[in-house]
Formats: structure tokens, C-alpha cells, sequence
């Protein structure tokens, strides 16, 4: 960076800052804020408004039809009160938390041990196995949870393929197997930037510590992990906020049941703004999702921030 | 993308035979273990591809009473009609959110601007709202304007693809070293050449996986254009597969056969992006954080 | 740059596509001099197919032009299931531009829209009417609310037992069957398992899958049944505990803890309601607490599946109620209102009248699996022909039936009982005071104390 603004002002007019002359730093430029708006014009009008609107609406009694449809009005913390005591949003969370950390888990562990394999297979079970998968990441939710259901009930895939075809894993084991499903549709896509992180790592890296006689295990936890981190993070980070709002899969699967087993907070939400008709309600439920999703955000920066040494 | 960059040889040495012995070892069972992995993977699929091809399909997985008659029902007029709308709605979903989107990660990747770790972390937590929620502020937004079709849905569509395509494609261009931009530069280069000629390629891995995470994202929505889009005419294919759970009855063989034909263009989108991944990294440095 | 002509052209080009494209959604689409009426209907949930609904409406249109050729009708489809559409159109109903003229709602629903002041009272219409002094008592007063009649019925749904004739003999029961006391339906299903125990003995619906229509074709039927059938007060309160309540999942308890009913994971399946259809079919079911649809779903011609010996094959038989002094039955359909600020309510409503006419309300009845809310219909050939002797007898079962509460707060009712059912498919062992207290808990603590009751 060591061009005079002299010499920027002739080659690219929209570099120069007469009156900021200070080297040290970027210097900040309008055309910066040209290239910003396209996206953010739209986040701010189709986004940030009715995002803004619906939080509003958490401390509202408005509803989906009925008298409070049409005259509703802002009632505090009422809302609120509701939420502290309502014994159905705390097991929801306990699901969501189940879920999503579920996710995650399964997500790094089956993303990374493919992306891994892959780099060491032969050419054709590598488009072979991986198409399968990023095929399961691409299939839509609602033939996935389609796929999933007829699988997992009674006389489905897995039932006859294991012999005991009157056994219902969706039914005993709701929660898990929703889990599992969420992992199968978004293992492709981490195994796919897994992938093209590990081809990052330079080849003279992994020599240095097979010279030095690192174990294998060694070699990864000192070499492989470091440099995968920004990716595993920004991994986690997607899976956590896909799951966390994820609502079409479960809601094919299961509508939530049996009972309420599968209930998280998206198809609570869902259910009690347009089943229940309570969209005020409903909305601050969303709320509580917007808030943690903001935490997880706010982990992904501060673990993002940390430079590797 | 499965095609990689071919893992360096080691040295020739020569303790390589035996070396060489156990890599074989290492491979094949690499590869069981994979093929394995890719059974487990396929095994939900199975009932799809059975359920179609039967005349009496049911949930259950069974030997299909053969026939192609059900990729003839779902072959029809208006199921055909829902998925040309469902293109339509992907890719000019795609194509707006990935432009914007690669516009705003180079500047917030490049550029100095004000509050930049609060802007980006904003941009990140609004997409923690539910959608479910966020459609009836949306929907009345839409309606006052007159704005329930295809069109403006995509658009929002987008906007719902945006805050993840921003932070992927920032991750890619974060990774690309700014002395050939410099280098550009020096040599007269516009911002518009700068992108186009050195960004976008270094970070084209990166921006073509954000690109299919956003049509994949318009590919399969369901509840936004069942609320959003007004014209039944213009209704894409997840609502049209609703249509075949009817109150009396539900056609599974319909059902399995049209979700296969619907994963098609999601199968050429793959299979044309494998060649872009296999390009990888020509430079050394890992994704920044 | 070089090319800057060109590269501007494209850009210009571009963007003139983009603006024409944005303004194609604002802009009308033609400027006519007609009046415009819009519909909205079900476009695949109501009837029985997609195809059959789109066949429906289409008539309908082309007599309604015939009439009034200066008319121009507008269809608005709603899409998906009962939720979607109700959804849909709540959501359409907010603002006057997107209301429609006339809609088919569920009949559930009547009473929030109304509410709300969607709907307008068509009692002034109703009075030139010659279908509507036609339907009995109980669907005159469906879309009745404060003396305003806000809705009329274009079909309705009821039901009944159903059970297989040859495997009755089988197991020695006496065939026609003519249950009087719900232990009789114990005494029957217990005989079933013994003679032939790979077979389901009895399908009753329970559990959260199949929402509201599960209960509808399920447990209600048990409770309008009993002594205390109230589920909903006049004052808007919801019931949680009666002794019809007690009675009806006393019913449950024992043919689940009796493996009398089907497995968990039938019973839990989202399309869990019309398994039955299939499961009579392949010879896997005795008998089931069925709707009224199940007849026209076997004939060839709505092939939902198609089963030519049904006829042969399946008895049909009133449920009895708890005292035994006669049948029950739940009753729902679908409903046409007009909208409160439809620009021509005499217009909105000649529609209606077209759409009521004898041969569409026939029509309708057949390809919907409904039964015509007019009483001189039941007896007509075409109504009785088209799924002999099914569409006859469910009927006759209408004019005792009982209508589905429509207050807001009947949701978390019906997912409070659909726990209660399915706990006693997950735990044959659980007793009815169990399930009683997690039903009474979870629809108190959804809907507050003061909007909920107990009955002695």
C-alpha cells in the first residue's frame, strides 16, 4: 500500500480522500457504501422493517381472526408474564437445545470425516458418495421430511431393512430421529467447505510434521484443527441458525407430536400464531428465536476474532 | 467439487514400497468406509424411488406394482407449470441475492466501513426471525402495493438468502491476498475490473457455493410463495406436491414420482458445479475467519 | 474500457426489463367494464381431488356466466391443507383490497370471521331463497351467529361405524350389526381379535397427527354422545372435564389397553384419517369409526383407492351413544359467506345461489365426499347411486349430528385431547384420570383459567 494519493488520484479518481491523508488505515470511500446498498436496501426494506414490526407485534394481542384481528393494541409486558409461566415454551426450548446442539455435533463430526475420506479416494466413489450427499443436502424439506417419514414409520426403509418391520423409530424416538434427519440434509454442504478448507492446508505443512514423526492424531490436533477453525466455526455457526430456524422438515415428519415431543420453538411459534391463533404470541416466541440467534452470533464473532497464532 | 486436487506424492523413498502398502490398506478402507457412508445416505432414498415407480404406493417401502404412470399424472399442465415457476423463482432469486451479495461482502471484506462488526453481527441475527412470522407484516406490506406474485417473491426470497451469501462469499474473499488487487490496481483497474477479473475467479468456489445455497434456499420454499403468491397459476412445485395430500386421500406414488422429477434441476446444478470445485485454491492460505 | 456502447445498451436493456417486471405485479392487468367478482375456494383440500374441485368450480362458473354474461368471475385458489387455507384466507380477509366476495370456508371457522366482520349476514337474501327452508334445523343454524346468518352449507360431513361383513361372520357376530351400547363395540372388537388376530379390530383415531378432523372423526363422536356432549359453552368457555369426557376416554382406555386399536404408528401418521380407506381394502381392518367419504373413495370413479367389492364387502351402522337410546355423530363441512365489503353483496350472493343449485350441490356431494345439505337430496338417485347404499345411509345419521365448537380457543382444546388419546396408544397401561390431567393441565395452562370449565 504504498501509493501516494497524488498517484491514486491519477489512476482512480474514487480513491481519493484529500482530506484524509493517513496511511495507516483504509480509507473509508463512498463508492464502499455504492456497493453496499443494493444489499442492504433490500435487507433494510423487505427484512429489517417487517422483522422490526413483527418483534413489535410480540407485545400486542393481535390475532389471526376474531375481534382482536382487526382492533389490537400494544399490551406491554402481558405477553411476557405468559411466556415466564407456560410450562410448553420451556420444554420447547429444552427440545431446541437438543437439536440444535445435536446438529452441530453430528454435522462437524460426519462433515469432517467425509470431507477427510474423500480426499483420499478413488476417483469414482468420490463422485459417487459425494453426490450422494450433496443430493441429500440439495432435496428440498418437504421431500425430505416426505422421505424421511415413509423411512423411519412402520413398514418404512429402515424398519424392513433391519427385519422388524412393525417398529416405529419415528414414533418411539421422535426427537432423535428428527434430529438425524436435520444432520443428513446438512452434512453436504459442511462436507463441501470442509473440503476446500483441508485442500487449503499447504501440502509442506503436513510433510513438516510427518518429518517430524507427529502421530496421526498429533498431526491433527496441532496442525489440521488450527487451520480448519475459521472454517468449523463458520460451520457451526450455519448449522446452529439453519436448525434453529428450521420448520418445514419437522413439520412434515411430525407436525410437532407425537404430542409435543417434536415441538421446538419454530413450529411452537407456528403453531401458536396460526393454530392457536394467537399471532402476538406466537411472534414473541420468535422473539426469544431472534434473540438466540444473536447470542450464537455474538459467540461466532468473539471465537471468529481470536487470531491464530 | 468431489474432484480434488490431487494429494501430493511423498518423496520417493526408498522405504516406499512398504509405505505404499499400507496407503493401499489406508485406501481401500477409506473407501469401504465411504461406500458405506454413501449407502447409509442413500438408504431414506430408496422409498422415493420405489413409491414412484408403484401403481398402489403407500408410505410403506415395498416391492412396486411397476408402472410410469405416475410421472405421466404429475407430467400434466399445472404440476408442469409449478415447476417452470419454481426456476423462475430460483434463479432470479439466485441471481439477485448473489449479486448483491458479492457487492456487499467485497466492500465489507475490503473496504473501511463504520460500524462494521455490529452492522455484520446484524445482518447475522435477523436471520434468526421465523418465517412463519415474519410473513403477515410481509404479506399486508405486499398487499398494500399489489405486490402478491412470483416476482416480488423471488425478490424477497433473496433477501431471505442475503445475510448467509454475504458472510460465505466475505469468508472467500477474506482468504484472497490483497497484493493482487493492489497489483490491479496500479495497473489502471477499476473497482468493476478488480472484481471481475481478480476477485471473482480467486473467490468463485466460495461465490458459486453461496449461489446454490440461495437457490436451493427459493428452490424449496413452501410456506413464502403459499402466502405470498396470489395466482394459482403462478404457485411453485413444494406447493403443488401439497396438492396431492388431499382431505380423503393422499397420493403417495404422485407424490414420490414428482419430488424425483423436482430434484433434477438441483441434480444438474450439482453435477455442472462439481467442475467449479475442482478447481479449488490455486493459492495457499486458509479461509479467514 | 472498450465496448462502452455496447456494455451500455446491455445495461440499459437490463434495466428497463427489471422495472417493466416490477411493475407488471403494480399495475392492473386490464382495465375492464365489467364488474368483477372474486372467489376463493379450496383449490385441493375440500374435494375429494384436485381435478374434481377445479371440475366443480368451472361448471359452476359456466352457469353463473350463462345468467349473468356481464359478470366477470375471478377464482382465487387456496392452496395446501385445512391450515394453509384457513390461513390464506384470514390472511386475505385483513384488508378490503384482497377480500374476496365469496369464499368456502370450513365451517369451523364461521364464527372468527364473522367476528372479526368479515362476513356479511345474507339473512335478507336467504329470504327469496328455495334451497335453504330445504336443509334440517341443525345446518340451517351452522352459520349462524347474534340471529345473523353469515353462512350457508354446501356440504357436510358425518359419521358412522363401518365395519367388514365377512370378517363379522367369521367371528361369529351377526351380521347386520346393529350395536346399541359402546360395550357392544368392545364385545365385537374382542371377538374380532380372537377369530382373527392378524387383523386390526378397530380404527379409532387418536393422538395430535391428524389434528382437529381426527377428533372430528374420533373421540367427539364419543362425547356428543354421552350425557354431558357440551365441549363449548354458551358463554365461550371450553370444557375440561365432564363426565361425558370421563365416559369417552374411559371408551379409549379400554380398547387401547385391550389392543383392540391399531398401532402407534398408523394412528400417528399425518394422514392417519383416511389410512382406513386402504387398510379395509387389503383385508387389514374389522371395522372403523368412519366418515362419510369412505363410499365414494372406493367407487372407480373418484379411485381414492378404488375397491369394486366394497359394496359386497362393508356394513355401514349409526354409532350409538352412551345410553344407548340412539345414534351420535359429529358434524362439520364446508360453507359459502359472503364478504362484508364485496362492492355487489346481491351479486356475491346470485353466485351462491348458482353454485346451491340442485344439480351442483349434487355434484359436489359426490366428488367431495359430503353429504347435500338439502333434505330432499337424500333420496335422489343421482346422490344414492353414486356409492351405494353408503351415501343413503350417512344421511340419514345428519339431522342428529352435533356441530364442531368454533370459538378461537377450540384449537388448544383439540391439542390437549389429541395428547390425551395418544397417551393411551403410547401406554396401554394409562388410566383415564392420567390422561384426563394431562388433557385438563395442558388446555388450562394455554388458555387461562377463566376460559375454561369443568361440568359435573
Amino acid at each position: 500500500m504504498a501509493s501516494s494519493s497524488v498517484h491514486d488520484a491519477i489512476i482512480d479518481p474514487s480513491a481519493v480522500d484529500l482530506w484524509k491523508t493517513r496511511k495507516d488505515r483504509a480509507r473509508f470511500q463512498w463508492s464502499s457504501l455504492a456497493m453496499l446498498s443494493p444489499a442492504f436496501a433490500l435487507l433494510i426494506i423487505l427484512f429489517l422493517i417487517p422483522v422490526g414490526y413483527a418483534v413489535y407485534l410480540g407485545f400486542t394481542n393481535l390475532t389471526l381472526v376474531g375481534p382482536t384481528a382487526v382492533h389490537w393494541f400494544y399490551t406491554g409486558t402481558q405477553n411476557l408474564q405468559r411466556l415466564g409461566s407456560d410450562t410448553e415454551f420451556r420444554s420447547s426450548l429444552e427440545l431446541t437445545a437438543f437439536f440444535v446442539i445435536g446438529s452441530i455435533v453430528g454435522v462437524l463430526i460426519v462433515g469432517y470425516g467425509l470431507a477427510s475420506l474423500l480426499l483420499r479416494a478413488t476417483p469414482w466413489v468420490r463422485v459417487l458418495v459425494g453426490g450422494v450427499v450433496v443430493i441429500a443436502w440439495m432435496m428440498p424439506a418437504i421431500t425430505a421430511g416426505m422421505t424421511w417419514y415413509a423411512s423411519t414409520t412402520a413398514q418404512g426403509t429402515f424398519a424392513t431393512l433391519i427385519g422388524l418391520s412393525n417398529s416405529d423409530f419415528l414414533g418411539s424416538y421422535p426427537l432423535l430421529i428428527v434430529t438425524i434427519a436435520n444432520i443428513w440434509s446438512q452434512t453436504g454442504f459442511a462436507m463441501l467447505v470442509i473440503g476446500a478448507a483441508l485442500r487449503n492446508i499447504p501440502s509442506e505443512i503436513l510433510e513438516a510434521a510427518d518429518v517430524e514423526n507427529a502421530s496421526k492424531f498429533q498431526r491433527f490436533r496441532l496442525v489440521v484443527l488450527p487451520m480448519l477453525r475459521p472454517t468449523m466455526t463458520a460451520v457451526v455457526l450455519l448449522v446452529a441458525l439453519l436448525s434453529l430456524a428450521n420448520f418445514s422438515l419437522i413439520y412434515v415428519m411430525t407436525q410437532g407430536g407425537p404430542g409435543n415431543a417434536t415441538n421446538i420453538l419454530p413450529l411452537y411459534s407456528y403453531q401458536q400464531a396460526f393454530e392457536f391463533n394467537n399471532l402476538a404470541y406466537g411472534a414473541l416466541i420468535g422473539n426469544v428465536m431472534v434473540i438466540i440467534a444473536a447470542v450464537f452470533g455474538v459467540l461466532y464473532v468473539r471465537v471468529a476474532t481470536k487470531r491464530s497464532k | 467439487m468431489v474432484d480434488v486436487l490431487e494429494t501430493p506424492t511423498p518423496l520417493e523413498r526408498p522405504e516406499a514400497n512398504e509405505e505404499t502398502q499400507g496407503k493401499k490398506i489406508r485406501k481401500t478402507f477409506s473407501n469401504g468406509l465411504l461406500l458405506v457412508f454413501g449407502l447409509l445416505f442413500f438408504a431414506p432414498m430408496i422409498w422415493l424411488v420405489f413409491a414412484s415407480l408403484d401403481s398402489q404406493a403407500t408410505w410403506a417401502v415395498e416391492w412396486p406394482h411397476f408402472t410410469l404412470s405416475n410421472f405421466h399424472t404429475v407430467m400434466s399442465g399445472t404440476d408442469l407449470q409449478a415447476l417452470v415457476n419454481s426456476l423462475i423463482l430460483a434463479i432470479v432469486s439466485t441471481a439477485i441475492a448473489t449479486t448483491s451479495g458479492m457487492l456487499a461482502a467485497y466492500s465489507l471484506s475490503r473496504r473501511r466501513i463504520p460500524f462494521k462488526g455490529p452492522l455484520l453481527l446484524f445482518v447475522l441475527f435477523t436471520s434468526g426471525v421465523p418465517l412463519t412470522i415474519l410473513i403477515v407484516p410481509l404479506y399486508q406490506l405486499f398487499a398494500t402495493y399489489g405486490l402478491l406474485s412470483i416476482i416480488p417473491t423471488a425478490i424477497f426470497l433473496a433477501v431471505t438468502s442475503l445475510p448467509f451469501e454475504i458472510y460465505l462469499i466475505k469468508n472467500f474473499i477474506d482468504a484472497v491476498p490483497e497484493d493482487l488487487e493492489e497489483a490491479a490496481r496500479l495497473e489502471r483497474a477499476s473497482t468493476f475490473q478488480v472484481l471481475t477479473r481478480v476477485i471473482g475467479p480467486l473467490a468463485l468456489p466460495g461465490i458459486a457455493a453461496a449461489a446454490i445455497f440461495g437457490f436451493v434456499n427459493a428452490w424449496g420454499s413452501f410456506i413464502v410463495p403459499l402466502i405470498l403468491i396470489s395466482p394459482s397459476s403462478q404457485q411453485p412445485a413444494p406447493v403443488a406436491i401439497y396438492g396431492f395430500i388431499g382431505a380423503a386421500n393422499v397420493r403417495y406414488g404422485d407424490i414420490a414420482a414428482y419430488s424425483l422429477i423436482f430434484c433434477v434441476p438441483v441434480f444438474i446444478l450439482y453435477a455442472l458445479s462439481a467442475r467449479l470445485f475442482r478447481e479449488g485454491f490455486v493459492l495457499g492460505g486458509a479461509v479467514k475467519g | 474500457m472498450k465496448n462502452t456502447g455496447l456494455s451500455k445498451l446491455i445495461t440499459a436493456g437490463a434495466a428497463m426489463a427489471l422495472i417493466g417486471v416490477a411493475t407488471a405485479g403494480i399495475l392492473p392487468a386490464n382495465a375492464s367494464t365489467k364488474t368483477t367478482l372474486t372467489v376463493a375456494y379450496p383449490s385441493v383440500y375440500a374435494f375429494d381431488t384436485g381435478p374434481l374441485a377445479a371440475k366443480w368450480w368451472s361448471q359452476v362458473k359456466a352457469d353463473f356466466t350463462k345468467i349473468y354474461p356481464n359478470v366477470k368471475v375471478q377464482y382465487i385458489a387456496l392452496p395446501g391443507s385445512y391450515q394453509d387455507v384457513v390461513n390464506k384466507l384470514s390472511l386475505l380477509y385483513r384488508s378490503s383490497s384482497t377480500a374476496p366476495d365469496v369464499a368456502e370456508m370450513p365451517s369451523a371457522q364461521i364464527g372468527l370471521w364473522s367476528s372479526s366482520g368479515y362476513l356479511l349476514p345474507m339473512n335478507k337474501y336467504l329470504k327469496t331463497s328455495s334451497w335453504f327452508k330445504d336443509f334440517p334445523k341443525v345446518i340451517q343454524s351452522e352459520g349462524k351467529f347474534n340471529g345473523n346468518i353469515y353462512a350457508v352449507n354446501d356440504g357436510e360431513n358425518d359419521s358412522e361405524l363401518m365395519y367388514n361383513k365377512t370378517m363379522f361372520k367369521k367371528a361369529g357376530i351377526p351380521v347386520p350389526w346393529k350395536p346399541t351400547t359402546w360395550q357392544d363395540i368392545i364385545s365385537a372388537a374382542q371377538k374380532i381379535k380372537k377369530a382373527l388376530p392378524n387383523v386390526t379390530p378397530l380404527w379409532l383415531n387418536a393422538g395430535t397427527g391428524s389434528g382437529a378432523n381426527g377428533l372430528l372423526q374420533g373421540i367427539n363422536n364419543f362425547i356428543v354422545g354421552s350425557s354431558t356432549p357440551t365441549i363449548e359453552t354458551k358463554s365461550g368457555k371450553m370444557v375440561v372435564d365432564s363426565p361425558g369426557i370421563k365416559a369417552a376416554l374411559g371408551f379409549y382406555q379400554k380398547v387401547y389397553a385391550d389392543g383392540l386399536g391399531a398401532s402407534e404408528s398408523a394412528l400417528f401418521s399425518p394422514n392417519a384419517v383416511t389410512d382406513p380407506l386402504t387398510l379395509f381394502k387389503t383385508g387389514k381392518l374389522a371395522m372403523a369409526v368412519g366418515s362419510n367419504y369412505y363410499g365414494g373413495n372406493w367407487t372407480k370413479f373418484i379411485n381414492a383407492p378404488y375397491w369394486p367389492q366394497a359394496v359386497a364387502t362393508m356394513g355401514v351402522t349409526g354409532l350409538p351413544n352412551e345410553a344407548g337410546t340412539g345414534i351420535a355423530s359429529t358434524l362439520a363441512g364446508w360453507d359459502l359467506a359472503i364478504g362484508s365489503h364485496a362492492p355487489d353483496a346481491q351479486m356475491a350472493y346470485n353466485f351462491i345461489n348458482v353454485a346451491q343449485a340442485p344439480k351442483n350441490l349434487i355434484d359436489a356431494a359426490n366428488w367431495a365426499g359430503w353429504v347435500p345439505p338439502v333434505e330432499s337430496d337424500w333420496t335422489l338417485p343421482a346422490y344414492t347411486n353414486f356409492a351405494p347404499p353408503y351415501n343413503a345411509d350417512f344421511a340419514k345419521v345428519l339431522p342428529s349430528a352435533t356441530e364442531t365448537p368454533t370459538s378461537a380457543n377450540y384449537s388448544a382444546w383439540v391439542q390437549g385431547m389429541g395428547e390425551a388419546t395418544g397417551l393411551f396408544v403410547q401406554n396401554p397401561k394409562t388410566t383415564v384420570s392420567q390422561a384426563l390431567s394431562t388433557f385438563e393441565n395442558y388446555v388450562t395452562q394455554q388458555l387461562g383459567n377463566s376460559a375454561v370449565t369443568k361440568l359435573k
